[in-house]
């Protein structure tokens, strides 16, 4: 079991990694705390069977992060598809009950929100593990060797990945653009 | 490709700061999981009466088929006082 001081080095290291991460995939920042308390609180309950030979811990971390953040999508889907049947509001309160997630990302700036909203419209289609190639390479920045390490597959595999993703958001840019 | 054109745009967002109030909520739910598990006295009382009512259970079935034999028709016609002859009247 971690200590606290051994935990707190840990969340101070790696809080904003999983908080930047998690808003890579939800765009919104209640999103993005609720995906990092989880993250944190599984790190804390789960840090006896992280193995050290097996992987950094930056890469476990990112791991973590990336399951918990497609669960979380993959949840708030199910729910917007149980909303159909259950109602779509709180008959009391009359709030929404299944919350697609708004675009609320703080580290876009305004004049690019709506141009990033559409691209982020496109990637957030793609099938999850072409999404997770491009936000690891192109908003995370990390090497493709790193992106294959942290989706435990091989640098070709990451290399075909990012070649399909962006076929796909080349067709869906020129259909939207009408060519 | 023009995938490549628009995925540098990708590179406008920056990187903010976790919320200063995140590492408190943290604490607190793990703080909810980490509490101290029930008093051993609680435990002791819960054990001995589920073996209490294990014991029960195991008298209960292991007396049953005895009772079974002695549930006859016989014996209800006695206890009950009933007539065990076709006669229609006691003479």
């Amino acid at each position: 079991m971690l200590s606290n001081t051994e935990f707190e080095t840990i969340y101070e290291e790696y809080k904003n990694l999983v908080y930047n991460l998690a808003l890579s995939y939800v765009h919104n920042q209640e999103d993005a705390q609720d995906i990092a308390q989880e993250v944190f609180v599984k790190i804390y309950q789960r840090f006896h069977i992280y193995n050290p030979a097996a992987s950094s811990l930056k890469t476990w971390v990112y791991q973590i992060t990336i399951n918990h953040s497609l669960d979380f999508i993959k949840a708030r889907k199910t729910k917007k598809r149980f909303g159909f049947i259950t109602g779509l509001f709180h008959p009391e309160t009359n709030e929404p009950i299944a919350d697609s997630g708004h675009f609320d990302h703080p580290g876009i700036a305004l004049e690019d929100k709506e141009e990033l909203q559409n691209l982020f419209s496109i990637i957030d289609a793609l099938p999850d593990n072409q999404r997770t190639a491009i936000i690891l390479s192109k908003i995370e920045d990390r090497p493709q060797k790193e992106v294959a390490e942290i989706m435990d597959i091989s640098v070709k595999a990451v290399e075909s990945l990012l070649q399909r993703a962006k076929t796909t958001i080349s067709k869906k840019i020129a259909s939207r653009e009408g060519f | 490709m023009d995938a490549d054109k628009d995925l540098q745009k990708l590179k406008k967002i920056g990187k903010v700061e976790a919320p200063p109030f995140l590492y408190t909520r943290i604490r607190a739910r793990i703080d909810s999981f980490a509490e101290a598990p029930a008093p051993m006295r609680w435990r002791i009382t819960f054990a001995a009466a589920a073996a209490i009512v294990l014991a029960l259970n195991i008298g209960i079935i292991m007396t049953s088929p005895k009772t079974q034999e002695e549930t006859t028709i016989a014996t209800v016609v006695n206890s009950m006082s009933l007539a065990s002859t076709y006669e229609l009247y006691y003479e």
